[in-house]
């Protein structure tokens, strides 16, 4: 397989994961520190 | 000659007599090989006869083993020793049809000129015959003793091969033969009809050489000389009464009836059972480290009673794929450094492309370190986090703070907001840019054509494309990414020493905001940074907030901290950062507290937003006045610094009595419950995810399975 494929597909996994743990661990910290979602931009 | 069976009687000589053991395993061959002069090019001698068996000469070897055409300098490079080679293309067959001429039979054979005691060897035996294994020999299913390799031509024959005992060795082949294929004038009704029907070509041609095993009791270096090197061939054949006429573009639904795919591969190879005799032990050494891994985390855990079985899950496949992986990684870099870099030929690939016993280990290492940091996150994304507000409501001009039965002190949330929005803000950072680590990785790899370091020539200074060996290539592209990565995290290392720590930044707004954070990333154990501020108020007009920091500076308020120690009596101890073991009761309190402020979620009413605010100011009463502040009175004897057990395995303080403990964390261990604490991981992770795409079948599923 072609380096750039691997990239690309590495690229959109790692930045899924980040994305992923940015939304869920922001309504995580909204929901234990009862502060509105809203607030965190 | 070299006293062959047969050779003269059976003359011309087509098959082999003896046992292909005998003559695929003899030490005859006197020739010494080497990667670099003369004695590293494989001369070899073809002699040529017409189909009647007239002997049409000899003549040298360069590119007639192979119908693909081109640069014949590219085309002969498989002589160079060591070189391991694959040319594809296809040939049209309507050319090789028309072709008049008749078939030509080849004889290979390997000039071998001196013998042992160095003497020129007398003509006749200064060529050594090379044998040829046709692997569709035969009619199967049940008289075809070489259709094994027919299966897959990568099989390796060793002198312990049960399949040996049943190979035919012949000698004479031919590439193309569009003459046999004329129908006899007997055989058909139209006697004047000499039509072709059927034509047949060399459509794999694999020449193999290995080297001999060393000898201790004789004064030569065998392992610097060859076995008889051998061909194998597989034939195809065709009806020519469906090779379409017309010129068919690429793409097209019978391209392959009528442009026909060859392949000529050069293997060379060694005796590796010693090799696989060490890797069998290192995997039980492997699975050892595994054992030792998993069971120091799985006794943390159970003293830290924190049995989580998504914990233990993360952590057991964290032990397996980083003990595997690390365990490639080695392998990958001995064929790397000791194949690639070498100046004599002692080390030659397995033929097997990639190896089964790679591609386990590799799929092994992929699907435990991607659950790994799945399980990772996840249980990131539900640690029990609180901010707790230590600001007091300011009292009014009068000086006294009348409290109103149900209603929250006055003090602004804002700085609260603010906490939380740098935590969601770095809870998501790395230490390392992906971005960054792919765009030169992919320079380092693509553009300055690194990547050819993986090509099956033992020359780290050839960067001629070719195709790659997957373990070297593996180790190339783990070099080049480690390197990256590597050049990154000490970069991030001098900016978090001179400039600014991400995580000692957070620590200090939470101190200039007058706000705690408390984290429980397991049942009973957690992280505490202390952000009570030394000033009465934080919740001011700039002009205070510079005077107090001012008055902070001149060293006219006590220190910051839980203990409000200075930096002689800490010793580079932290006093704002704390590991936290809670107990029981505290635990049971939160987790009352929090469940009762979760109770009746959904629409935000009026009376919902009332319980919400009161629920969050009991829960910051709680940890604020009853937890942190029984620690700080008790600070003697439940702060305490990190024991040496405690740095290495993360094991439990011993308790004294049942109380809660904070543990001086001056390494930020907080990092944990973020993607900053798991950067190990992740890099791992990328790295793997980048393998998997770029390696063949079967970890990518879109492509085609091999033949076997």
């Amino acid at each position: 397989m072609d380096v750039f494929i691997a990239a690309l597909f590495t690229y959109i996994i790692a930045h899924a994961l980040i994305e992923l743990r940015a939304k869920y661990g922001t309504a995580n910290v909204a929901a234990k520190t009862l502060v509105d979602e809203r607030f965190l931009a | 000659m070299h006293n062959f069976a047969g050779w003269i009687d059976g003359f011309p000589w087509t098959a082999y007599e003896n046992k292909a053991r005998d003559e695929l395993f003899t030490t005859d061959i006197n020739r010494v090989v080497s990667l670099r002069g003369g004695s590293s090019v494989m001369s070899m001698t073809l002699s040529k006869y017409a189909m009647d068996g007239t002997f049409l000469g000899f003549e040298s070897l360069k590119t007639q083993l192979t119908l693909c055409r081109g640069d014949e300098r590219v085309l002969a490079s498989y002589q160079r020793f060591g070189s391991n080679v694959r040319r594809e293309c296809t040939v049209d067959l309507r050319q090789l049809i028309a072709d008049p001429s008749e078939p030509v039979f080849y004889e290979l054979w390997i000039d071998d000129p001196v013998d042992r005691a160095g003497k020129e060897r007398a003509e006749g035996t200064a060529l050594y015959p090379v044998p040829v294994i046709i692997a569709n020999y035969g009619s199967p299913p049940d008289d075809a003793p070489n259709q094994f390799l027919a299966r897959n031509l990568n099989i390796d024959l060793t002198f312990a091969s049960p399949e040996l005992e049943k190979v035919v060795l012949h000698r004479r082949f031919f590439l193309v033969d569009a003459v046999s294929g004329r129908k006899s004038r007997g055989a058909t009704a139209d006697r004047e009809d000499p039509s072709l029907q059927v034509v047949r070509w060399a459509k794999s041609v694999i020449l193999r050489v290995s080297l001999q095993i060393d000898d201790p009791d004789t004064p030569f270096d065998e392992s610097l000389r060859i076995l008889p090197p051998y061909v194998v061939i597989e034939y195809e054949q065709q009806q020519t009464s469906i090779i379409p006429e017309e010129d068919l573009g690429f793409g097209a639904e019978n391209e392959a009836l009528r442009y026909a795919p060859v392949s000529f591969v050069s293997q060379y190879t060694m005796n590796l059972e010693y090799y696989w005799r060490v890797m069998f032990i290192l995997m039980f050494v492997m699975i050892g480290l595994v054992i030792i891994d998993f069971g120091v985390k799985i006794s943390v855990r159970t003293q830290s009673k924190a049995m989580d079985p998504i914990g233990i899950a993360a952590d057991l496949f964290g032990s397996v794929a980083g003990v595997f992986f690390w365990s490639l990684w080695f392998f990958a870099a001995y064929w790397f450094f000791f194949f690639k870099l070498q100046s004599e030929p002692k080390t030659l690939m397995p033929l097997e492309n990639p190896h089964h016993d790679y591609l386990t280990l590799v799929i092994i290492a992929i699907s435990c370190k991607v659950l790994n940091v799945i399980f990772l996150v996840y249980r990131q994304c539900c640690v029990d986090i609180f901010f707790i507000d230590w600001e007091k409501e300011k009292a009014p001009d009068d000086g006294i703070v009348k409290e109103k039965a149900g209603e929250l002190p006055n003090v602004s949330v804002w700085r609260y907001i603010l906490i939380a929005n740098e935590w969601c803000e770095m809870q998501c950072n790395r230490h390392t840019d992906v971005d960054f680590t792919l765009m030169f990785c992919l320079l380092f790899l693509a553009g300055l054509k690194f990547e050819h370091l993986a090509t099956q020539q033992p020359s780290a200074t050839d960067l001629t494309p070719g195709e790659p060996n997957m373990v070297v290539r593996f180790f190339v592209i783990s070099m080049f990414y480690f390197t990256v990565v590597l050049i990154q995290l000490l970069y991030k290392a001098l900016t978090y020493r001179f400039e600014r720590d991400p995580l000692d930044h957070f620590a200090d707004l939470c101190n200039l905001a007058n706000i705690s954070t408390f984290i429980l990333d397991e049942e009973l154990h957690g992280y505490y940074i202390h952000g009570r501020a030394v000033h009465p108020h934080c919740d001011v007009n700039m002009q205070k907030m510079q005077a107090n920091l001012a008055a902070e500076a001149e060293g006219n308020l006590p220190f910051r901290g839980l203990t409000q120690k200075g930096e002689a009596d800490l010793q580079g101890a932290s006093d704002s950062v704390f590991e936290l073991y809670v107990t029981n009761d505290i635990r049971d309190k939160y987790s009352q507290h929090v469940e009762g402020a979760l109770r009746g979620g959904g629409k935000k009413s009026g009376a919902r937003v009332d319980q919400q605010a009161a629920a969050q100011h009991s829960i910051n009463e709680f940890l604020g006045h009853h937890v942190i502040d029984d620690l700080a009175q008790n600070a003697s004897d439940v702060v305490i610094l990190p024991s040496i057990a405690h740095k290495l395995t993360g094991a439990p303080p011993s308790r004294k009595s049942e109380s809660a403990v904070l543990i001086r964390d001056s390494a930020n261990l907080y990092s944990r419950v973020l993607l900053y604490g798991i950067e190990y991981d992740l890099i791992l992770f990328d790295l793997l995810v980048f393998v998997a795409w770029s390696a063949p079948c079967p970890i990518i599923p879109t492509c085609d399975l091999p033949d076997d």
